[in-house]
């Protein structure tokens, strides 16, 4: 309970009343509904238990680095997504999450139930949900045969500032879109927070190919919360590319809610220093012959950390369920460290569901072959986790999004050599 | 006595009909071969008749001598005396050959009776050794693991193990090379009967240089539309399917 | 690993006892009283008494686990069970009280005569001395220790105190805290160096009243190089009135030392099963849990080992069954506390009609180690629509010198197979025991011959009704 006790204690003027009471004043301009569903949402965060947030869906993870207490102000919601396509059709709408709400807010009303990844970040979550001052609202009309490509670039805030982010992604039937999101930050000493949380609703045979590139600042906090809801033979391709942040809690939602839906999600992490990635996915088949598909993998130097928790659950009626999924860690130094939870929730029993994680080091005979030519030990750290990750990097389709990525890869080889 | 006699069967998968109206006899101790090309519902013929439960049987019957066995449990339809061997037989992991085939034959004797594992392994290890299979097989996981000309020597070991009245051999020399071939024909000789009646289903004539048959059968579109004898196999070899085409066109 | 010689027990012989002299009553419910009652009956010494006292009070602080495991727990009333039962208390039925079924599944299992009327709850013991006197006298020889737990601690303290309450400390859990306070009966074993036993020990063989107990307590201690299989129940259902089982199990492998425990549980199905097993292995030493779970209403039962010296082994092989109205939660905890160690786990688990099976791994590597490795594979096999299977594996691997490797799957026998072994003329059902027989097989090829026999059978008799 967020008491008064607690509310002297901590710094952080977000979670006092006062502060509540004066944004919503400042946004009494917003529908009725929205006004209610901040309200709600705030009255939930001050009745989350401490005990709440010790529980399952937080283990192994350093609570103590993910929190808010010490941000005080909520960044300038102009700074902050930015928006990069060239799309002629008038019926698409892809604009910023303000603008809708003043010009077409019945449009984000139809979202106004939509529920979040719920796999444990409840103070994000709620704060997210009351205090949003921002983010996109992507509507792409049915169109058989024509795709759509967008980007969009989020700026994480300035120090002691957090941003709180909620976007909104609807594929009608048979829409087709790329929809490519890099984070970053334009200060990189800040220490700013960003909570991102996504809702993405696909409709029937709709399909969607989603590139998420995180290169945030070293000292900042990123939370990226994301919920997929796939309708009757959608597919949605997911691929996503986390190396900046010093901690970043990230949560995946892949909801497969009518016959031949196809949610494939692809990650790779490339930590060092102390950065903290801890990931929690769950791939919920309800709904029979449905496909799901996840590879996450992870590379670990210095005293990193890396949490993976996937969960594949599958419900009675989900018969000739398809579910893979896979953790592949590679540790460098010996203080890096990666737990692995991939779990099964099995309720139907025609299904073929399979789970693996793996976790080593460096392939000796491969080490030892880069250096035998004359390779010093860094580079071929740097030449064989490259290899090691490339099976993600491959899925990016573009081809120039790929070989940034990989320059940011090496990137984070390289910087001790700077030292 | 081993007469197959099918008539007028209709069989659909999932609505959809394969076999329309189809007829055959096979007579007692009578070796008849069946051609045709892809999509003709050679396989559906030998899953139906085997009582697989995806294959609706519309109308029709199938006798092997008086008893109509259409509509009968798989199980029961072997019992009866009916062997197919498959053209994909599949691998059942954990489950060794000889405890398998030791089982499929304790199911065709009556309950108070059993036999001794030194018989049984005499005469296994003898046809074994006809077909030229490794003892150590015996202890194999069935099928799991095997080669094509592996599994198809395994379905005849069964089939010889068994000692079937009527025996289906659904393209048994798919994936066989020449040796191979040999010797799984050997094996199906061997077992020639008066009493034993043999239907080889085949997309290819070679196999019938080496079992040959008493009457070939041509299948088109779920039916049987030419008959003759083992001339008809190398006919249809020299001139192609496509003039099967045009001769029912005609 | 150890390949023991068949037991050559005279199975004829044995006389029944049924004792009739009644003692204090300890009643049912669970008070420091009722504990202190236990420690004097049996004349323990100070140190026990106090260590079963502060046992309860540790029991009573911690709170159920039912934010991580099933809610079921829920339902064990602690207030109406009986956490002592002398010898003349042994509640008994006649054998014509006792329920076809279950004698047809003697039958069915082919247990010895003798032996079904002790499962069945007719006669209160299994007379031991007759039947293995041979082997007694052999051990003896030997210099193996193997008593009770209340001989041990008594008789021999300087031997089992040194590990006692050490490999699963009191506070370990909430049912290890139990047993801590109330434990009776169990086997205390040592084997002195260098002497390998070719046969394995079994809890028959000190079967008496207090064995029968629901909260038995074993150490076993294999010194250097030592070599010992052991193996507790039966693949036949037991006559059980009491529902909660809390045993504790623990064991020491010295450096070099091999151990081997096997267990078949077939607990009737309104037992509670929750059982505490835990090894210390030491330098070079190999422990190998195999486990088999097929009763009881709900078994959480996670076997561990603590690889504390230089190149030990740990595995744990284990096989659930879970039919309807079953929870198996089973798995293995292996926490890697020295370089070049090295385990493995494999668990198999089958779920029919509206059974559950869980599956709850743990796996430990820290950084300061090298060269460890773990190998786990579990896969579960669901035969019917209603059945249920959960994973939750929690690997956690630090350093960049060891390899570990987890899969898991979940599947079903298909169509595909049961057709096949049909048409070779085996009945559905009968083509279906096989498949299951051939999933688990590699496993049940692990245990002794005389209980793989017996297993297979009851699998095949869970099996029926499953399908159709």
């Amino acid at each position: 309970m967020i008491t008064e006790e607690k509310i002297k204690s901590s710094d952080s003027k977000l979670f006092t009343k006062e502060h509540f009471e004066n944004f919503s004043a400042q946004h009494s301009w917003e529908p009725g509904w929205l006004v209610d569903s901040r309200k709600e949402s705030w009255e939930k965060f001050t009745l989350i238990e401490e005990d709440d947030l010790k529980n399952e869906k937080w283990r192994f993870s350093p609570r103590s680095r993910f929190g808010f207490s010490n941000h005080q102000n909520l960044a300038n919601s102009a700074l902050s997504p930015i928006f990069k396509y060239n799309l002629d059709a008038e019926d698409i709408i892809c604009d910023s999450v303000d603008n809708i709400l003043l010009e077409q807010p019945e449009l984000i009303s139809s979202f106004a139930n939509a529920s979040g990844p719920n796999l444990g970040a409840s103070q994000a979550y709620r704060l997210t949900n009351t205090y949003f001052n921002n983010g996109f609202f992507i509507k792409i009309p049915s169109r058989h045969n024509e795709s759509f490509r967008i980007e969009i670039n989020h700026n994480l805030p300035s120090s002691n500032e957090v941003s709180f982010h909620r976007n909104f992604v609807s594929l009608e039937d048979f829409a087709e879109l790329t929809l490519v999101e890099t984070f970053s930050g334009d200060k990189p000493e800040s220490n700013g927070i960003l909570s991102n949380l996504t809702h993405f609703k696909i409709g029937k045979g709709a399909k969607l190919n989603r590139i998420l590139i995180q290169n945030n600042p070293d000292k900042s906090t990123f939370y990226n919360l994301e919920n997929f809801d796939l309708h009757a033979n959608s597919s949605v391709v997911n691929v996503e590319c986390y190396t900046g942040s010093s901690e970043s809690r990230i949560e995946t939602k892949g909801n497969l809610l009518e016959p031949g839906s196809s949610f494939e999600n692809f990650t790779f992490i490339s930590a060092k220093s102390e950065q903290l990635f801890d990931q929690r996915t769950e791939q919920h088949h309800i709904a029979p012959h449905c496909t799901s598909n996840l590879l996450c993998k992870n590379v670990l130097q210095d005293e990193a950390k890396s949490i993976f928790s996937g969960l594949i659950r599958v419900d009675p009626e989900a018969q000739e369920t398809n579910a893979l999924q896979t953790n592949r860690n590679l540790l460098l130094s010996k203080e890096a460290e990666a737990d692995s939870l991939p779990g099964l929730e099995i309720l139907a029993n025609d299904v073929r569901c399979t789970h693996g994680a793996t976790t080593s080091r460096l392939n000796q005979e491969e080490l030892f072959y880069l250096l035998s030519r004359g390779i010093e030990k860094r580079s071929a750290e740097s030449l064989i986790s490259l290899g090691f990750l490339e099976e993600i990097i491959d899925k990016i389709p573009d081809e120039d999004l790929a070989t940034k990525t990989r320059n940011l890869v090496c990137s984070h080889f390289n910087y001790s050599s700077h030292l | 006595m081993s007469t197959l006699t099918v008539q007028n069967l209709s069989v659909n998968i999932e609505e959809k009909p394969i076999l329309e109206d189809f007829s055959l006899e096979v007579p007692n101790g009578e070796v008849h071969a069946i051609m045709g090309p892809n999509g003709s519902g050679k396989s559906t013929l030998s899953k139906a008749l085997a009582g697989h439960p995806s294959y609706e049987v519309k109308s029709g019957t199938a006798k092997l001598d008086e008893n109509n066995f259409l509509g009968l449990e798989p199980d029961e339809i072997s019992r009866a005396g009916l062997f197919l061997a498959f053209q994909y037989p599949i691998e059942v992991p954990g489950v060794t050959i000889a405890n398998f085939i030791r089982a499929a034959i304790q199911s065709r004797m009556e309950d108070s009776k059993t036999f001794k594992a030194v018989d049984y392994y005499k005469e296994l290890y003898r046809k074994m050794d006809e077909l030229g299979m490794d003892r150590k097989f015996t202890s194999r996981s069935l099928n799991d693991g095997f080669s094509g000309g592996e599994k198809k020597r395994c379905e005849i070991l069964q089939m010889a193990m068994l000692e079937p009245k009527f025996c289906i051999l659904d393209e048994t020399d798919s994936g066989l090379d020449i040796d191979a071939l040999r010797v799984v024909s050997d094996g199906v000789n061997a077992m020639r009967d008066e009493n034993r009646g043999f239907l080889v289903i085949t997309h290819y004539q070679r196999l019938l240089d080496y079992i040959v048959p008493d009457k070939v059968h041509v299948m088109w579109e779920g039916k049987i539309v030419r008959s003759g004898d083992k001339e008809l196999a190398t006919e249809l070899e020299s001139k192609g399917y496509d003039w099967i085409k045009q001769e029912i066109a005609a | 690993m150890i390949n023991p010689n068949p037991i050559e027990v005279d199975r004829e012989k044995g006389n029944f006892h049924y004792n009739t002299d009644y003692e204090f009553d300890a009643g049912v419910g669970l008070s420091e009283d009722v504990v202190k009652y236990i420690s004097d009956v049996k004349g323990e010494d100070n140190w026990i008494k106090d260590f079963r006292i502060k046992a309860l009070k540790t029991f009573e602080k911690k709170r159920m686990p039912t934010h991580w495991a099933t809610k079921d727990l829920e339902n064990i009333d602690f207030d109406v069970i009986r956490y002592y039962l002398s010898k003349g208390q042994m509640p008994s039925r006649s054998w014509e009280e006792v329920p076809d079924d279950v004698k047809q599944t003697f039958e069915r299992l082919g247990i010895p005569e003798q032996e079904r009327k002790f499962l069945a709850g007719v006669e209160a013991q299994f007379d031991s001395e007759a039947a293995y006197s041979r082997m007694k006298d052999d051990l003896a020889e030997k210099g193996v220790i193997f008593v009770g737990s209340t001989e041990g601690l008594k008789d021999h303290p300087e031997i089992f105190k040194k590990w006692f309450g050490k490999v699963i400390p009191t506070s370990d859990n909430k049912f290890s805290a139990l047993n801590s306070a109330v434990f009776s009966g169990g086997s205390f074993i040592y084997v002195p160096p260098g002497v390998k036993l070719e046969q394995p020990l079994q809890a028959y063989f000190r079967i008496n009243a207090e064995n029968f107990g629901q909260f038995e307590r074993t150490l076993i201690i294999a010194d250097e190089g030592a070599e010992i299989t052991y193996m507790e129940g039966c693949t036949a259902p037991k006559f059980e009135t009491s529902t909660l089982h809390s045993a504790v199990v623990e064991l020491v492998a010295l450096k070099g030392a091999k151990i081997q425990y096997i267990t078949v549980q077939n607990w009737s199905n309104n037992v509670f099963n929750l059982v505490t097993k835990r090894a210390m292995a030491h330098e070079e030493s190999e422990v190998r849990w195999i486990d088999c779970n097929i009763g009881s209403r709900l078994t959480m039962k996670y076997p561990g080992v603590v690889l504390r010296g230089r190149k030990a082994r740990g595995e744990v092989l284990s096989i659930a069954l879970a039919n309807d109205g079953q929870h198996q939660d089973t798995g293995a905890k292996m926490v890697h506390a020295a370089d070049e160690t090295s385990s493995n786990v494999i668990s198999k688990s089958v779920s029919i009609g509206e059974g559950r099976s869980t599956y709850r791994g743990l796996v430990q590597m820290p950084g300061h180690l090298k060269q460890c490795k773990n190998n786990t594979e579990c896969d579960a096999l669901l035969i019917n629509s209603d059945s249920q299977t959960d994973t939750y594996p929690a690997i956690t691997v630090q350093g960049e010198d060891h390899s570990v490797q987890h899969e898991a799957s979940v599947s079903k026998v298909s169509a595909e197979q049961i057709f096949y072994m049909q048409q070779r003329g085996l009945s559905e059902a009968d083509a279906m025991s096989m498949c299951v027989n051939g999933f688990v097989n590699d496993l049940i090829r692990e245990f002794p011959m005389e209980y793989s026999v017996e297993l297979k059978r009851l699998i095949d008799m869970e099996m029926e009704g499953s399908v159709g």
